[in-house]
């Protein structure tokens, strides 16, 4: 049995803004155990990247959160700073979307690389630096451009730098936040397959954020469903995707299916406005007037847990 | 790059041109006649037509007046701007006897500016919204509103007259340069200081910042290695450029404190209606101007490797 | 970086409200939002009514000469002191307001219309008088204002009209440039065209499209040239270009209080932090402005 890696529990993410409080999160419950991957899906604008921010500890200062988040037993929210700082990079690394926008423009990918290297491990910069062409070897970048700028890279080749840079400190858990949306399709797959290839080599755990349900299968072992800052189904990845219970999951996995496209009506609730009572409601053909009053438990069935009023039902037929 | 640096110097004799035209054409807005308004001068007694005869001829002033625009031009050509009506020296020689004067003070200053605005800028902006950061930027817009006369006199006031720590004017040991100097930094690193801070907060909010904060850098290197460095390339590049502006404004200090640079000479020269003078030295002001401002630019493409300057102009990639 | 538009309640219904409340409404919210922007802005109506108002507020005739009371310190009687040849400084100070602001006003606007009549005319005929203004800008940008003004001025003659023409030959650029800049970006617009198919003439175009679109940058750069006119008003008559003594000119008085620094300090303390304090409202002003009615500045949530 794979020990716990992060655990969240209750996570509750607000902002404090000039229109008054915003929760972005609610009630978030993670695990992710040694060499898994967790898949985080839901669409733009729900909350994922908060989630991952947190995480990492990388909000903004006017953030407010509560609950814990637990890496291999000690809460991140109790470290102060200098104690955190040790675990970025080194524990766990994060790689974004819009790589282009993530490397510093006028230094040379090379030593971004080095850099991060340097963060970890105590030894002169001539060592670090061969590391770091060996890392990016391994990433699929020629250590022939070690002198190139980010400018001077490809969308899949940028993408490789953040990965090489998150790799350097040898993590035990990489949080990947929509790593390939803003790639071409072509390439999406071939860094798909390198996150794939470093997880298994290092056993390293990895949170993979997207919106992407097609994705999901080959990637990951568990999967989370989150809507509006709250998590509405989470299991096993074989489970949900074979027998998803809850309205919102099966709309998602049927959104693209046989028969074409076939969209959910209506928008994605804003956090700035969370429909009252489950937050689906709205969207939900199956829903009554308890949905609007009363906001789900989260309860087990069938080896997942999910969120909706009709859990333990039949299963939900959109 | 080394197309570029070409094309911009070719474009360096149209633009002359234009501008010592312009200098030219300046002249004609004066009412009296200079000759006699120099004779006038010397003699001190209203001179007589034979006289202002006698003076325009010696100096060429009674040719036709795009005669005279030729025969200056030509003379610039060879090196040659002609000589002061009033001193007979020759213009160069007075232009690079004032040069040296004028950029001692220009660099003192620029260097107390920097000194002042880059520290304070960069605390104002990692410590946005605190106490500090208002309370720099209440000075910095202060700074920018006190003429910098008034300024120079209040300084004048406590180190000269109160304290009598530093002589009131002129030129001489580095006692003197001391207020005039501070003068001119201080106004100018005011604005100096509310481009560092606006320009180093825009680049804390990137996302290469969050990304070397990810790395689990310490905060001093990601904002100096990673945000400052990004930060700083406008700020360099107005630095460039307000050395072409501080040599104009400081007319007025060098004025006040008989500092015997290039802007107080030219305004005596505008007030004598000192022809040559006022030619050439526009002339060769605003070359400076334009050499300085193609080395910015050049200093610019150095610091960023995103910008290349093709055949037309900037291409950001 | 992802971002949350403004919040605001969910379900909340909404109530018709008349067009000029609403935007009142959000007018006075805005203002609430820089008080900065309105402590200028007072300040500047301040100074406007000390202007307008100099010969009922002054105690005494800022011309009478008093030999007797001369280079007295601020007393009751004389409330900042009086000057070398006892005239009151503060009466000199309120008039002073009013010459400054009154040249400055005149100038700004002068070079206001000036410059958006041939920044919009060029914009719009485009071609080789496009061009030509265009270089022409760039030359004037490229001279450094102060020593233009200088040149203008010295070879006039020194006085306050020739001040004002100098300083207008100078500034009006700027205005130029923003409205021609204005147009171009309109011209190419769809909607123009469909005006013009429906027969609006040029004129009418020009005025109901180019208008709103400039309104905003040409705000802001009029109040903040009119914190730098009053500077370069002051520091020219300072060194004799500009307005002449008697004239109770900020910067002539400054000139005159060199003389006398260590007997009388007041006499340039005065003078001094008026040119300061009216300077720097209009700054506070036009920096206010600017972020006030930039349209990018919605309320935004940064994560």
């Amino acid at each position: 049995m794979k020990s716990s890696l992060l655990a969240v529990r209750n996570l509750d993410v607000s902002f404090r803004t000039r229109a008054g409080l915003v929760r972005a999160s609610n009630g978030v419950n993670l695990d992710i155990r040694e060499g898994e991957t967790l898949a985080l899906v839901g669409e733009s604008g729900c909350g994922k990247t908060i989630i991952a921010l947190a995480v990492m500890r990388l909000l903004v200062e006017n953030a407010l959160i509560t609950g814990e988040i637990r890496f291999r037993g000690r809460d991140l929210l109790s470290l102060d700073e200098e104690e955190m700082r040790n675990i970025r990079g080194r524990e766990i690394a994060a790689i974004f979307e819009q790589p282009a926008s993530c490397l510093n423009p006028v230094m040379r990918i090379g030593e971004q690389i080095t850099e991060a290297v340097m963060a970890h491990e105590q030894c002169p910069k001539r060592e670090a630096k061969m590391q770091a062409k060996e890392i990016m070897e391994t990433v699929g970048i020629p250590a022939a451009r070690y002198r190139s700028y980010p400018h001077e890279f490809s969308g899949g080749m940028q993408q490789r730098t953040m990965i090489a840079m998150a790799l350097a400190g040898r993590p035990s858990l990489l949080i990947a936040d929509e790593p390939t949306t803003a790639l071409d399709v072509t390439v999406q797959a071939q860094i798909l397959d390198l996150l794939k290839e470093s997880a298994l080599k290092n056993n390293t755990a990895m949170l993979l954020i997207t919106h992407d349900t097609g994705i999901i299968a080959e990637m990951a072992d568990t999967v989370a469903v989150m809507y509006a800052g709250t998590i509405l189904e989470q299991g096993s990845i074989k489970s949900i995707l074979k027998n998803p219970r809850h309205p919102y999951t099966t709309a998602l996995l049927g959104a693209i299916g046989e028969g074409g496209l076939r969209p959910l009506p209506g928008t994605a609730a804003s956090l700035c406005a969370v429909p009252p009572g489950c937050p689906f409601h709205p969207r939900c053909v199956l829903a009554r007037e308890v949905c609007f009053r009363k906001v789900p438990e989260l309860i087990s069935v069938k080896g997942r847990k999910v969120r909706c009023h009709y859990a333990g039902r039949s299963k939900a037929v959109v | 790059m080394k197309n570029y640096i070409f094309r911009r110097l070719i474009w360096l004799f149209p633009v002359m041109l234009v501008i010592s035209i312009l200098s030219f054409s300046i002249l004609f807005l004066t009412p009296g006649d200079p000759a006699e308004l120099i004779l006038e001068r010397k003699l001190q007694a209203t001179p007589t037509p034979e006289q202002i005869a006698h003076f325009k001829s010696m100096h060429g002033l009674d040719k036709p007046i795009p005669v005279q625009f030729i025969c200056w031009l030509s003379g610039v050509a060879r090196g040659d701007m002609g000589a002061s009506l009033a001193s007979g020296e020759p213009v160069f020689q007075e232009y690079m006897k004032r040069f040296g004067v004028s950029l001692q003070l220009i660099l003192l200053s620029q260097v107390i500016a920097i000194a002042i605005a880059l520290p304070l800028g960069i605390i104002s902006a990692v410590r946005a919204n605190s106490k500090i950061d208002h309370a720099c930027r209440l000075a910095a817009m202060a700074g920018v509103s006190l003429p910098s006369f008034w300024l120079a006199l209040l300084l004048i006031y406590f180190f000269s007259v109160r304290l009598g720590w530093l002589p009131v004017c002129g030129y001489g040991g580095p006692k003197h340069i001391i207020l005039p100097a501070v003068t001119v930094g201080v106004s100018g690193a005011m604005s100096l200081m509310r481009l560092t801070r606006s320009s180093l907060l825009e680049v804390l909010r990137f996302n290469y910042v969050r990304t070397a904060r990810a790395k689990g850098l310490p905060e001093k290197t990601v904002v100096i290695r990673h945000a400052w460095r990004n930060a700083m390339i406008p700020v360099v590049t107005a630095v460039g450029l307000h050395f072409g502006h501080v040599a104009t404004g400081m007319v007025i200090v060098e004025i006040l404190f008989a500092w015997p640079g290039i802007g107080a000479f030219l305004v005596k020269a505008i007030a004598a209606r000192d022809f040559p003078v006022i030619q050439g030295f526009v002339l060769m002001g605003a070359l400076i101007f334009v050499l300085l401002n193609l080395a910015v630019d050049v200093l610019y493409a150095w610091l960023d490797p995103r910008v290349t300057y093709a055949a037309k102009g900037v291409r950001l990639k | 970086m992802k971002t949350i538009a403004g919040a605001h309640k969910a379900n909340a219904p909404q109530r018709e409200q008349s067009r000029p409340v609403v935007l009142i409404r959000d007018l006075i919210a805005k203002f609430n939002e820089y008080p900065l922007v309105v402590f200028a802005a007072s300040l500047i109506l301040l100074l406007a009514v000390a202007a307008i108002f100099a010969p009922a507020l002054s105690p005494h005739d800022p011309l009478a000469v008093n030999m007797e009371e001369s280079l007295q310190g601020p007393a009751p009687k004389h409330l900042m002191g009086t000057d070398q040849l006892g005239r009151d400084l503060f009466s000199r100070i309120l008039f002073g307001t009013r010459i400054s602001l009154s040249i400055a006003f005149a100038t700004v606007a002068v070079c206001l219309v000036l410059g958006v009549a041939v920044g919009a005319v060029a914009g719009y005929l485009g071609g080789v008088a496009d061009d030509l203004l265009m270089r022409l800008v760039d030359i004037f940008m490229a001279f450094p204002g102060l020593l233009l003004t200088i040149a203008i001025a010295g070879m006039l003659g020194p006085s306050m009209q020739n001040l004002m023409l100098a300083m207008i030959a100078t500034s009006w650029v700027g205005y130029a440039r923003i409205a021609r800049g204005a147009v171009l970006s309109v011209k190419e617009c769809a909607f123009v065209e469909a005006a013009r198919s429906l027969g609006s003439g040029g004129a009418r175009i020009l005025i109901e499209h180019i208008i709103p679109n400039i309104v905003h940058p040409i705000i802001v750069l009029a109040t903040l040239n009119m914190g730098q006119t009053i500077l370069s008003i002051a520091g020219l008559s300072f060194l004799g270009l500009g307005a002449q003594p008697p004239a109770p000119e900020w910067g002539v008085m400054l000139n005159e209080a060199c003389s006398f620094m260590g007997l009388a300090p007041h006499l340039f303390i005065f003078p001094g932090l008026a040119i300061t304090v009216a300077v720097m409202a209009f700054n506070f002003l036009g920096d206010g402005l600017r972020d006030m009615l930039d349209p990018r500045f919605k309320k935004e949530v940064e994560i």
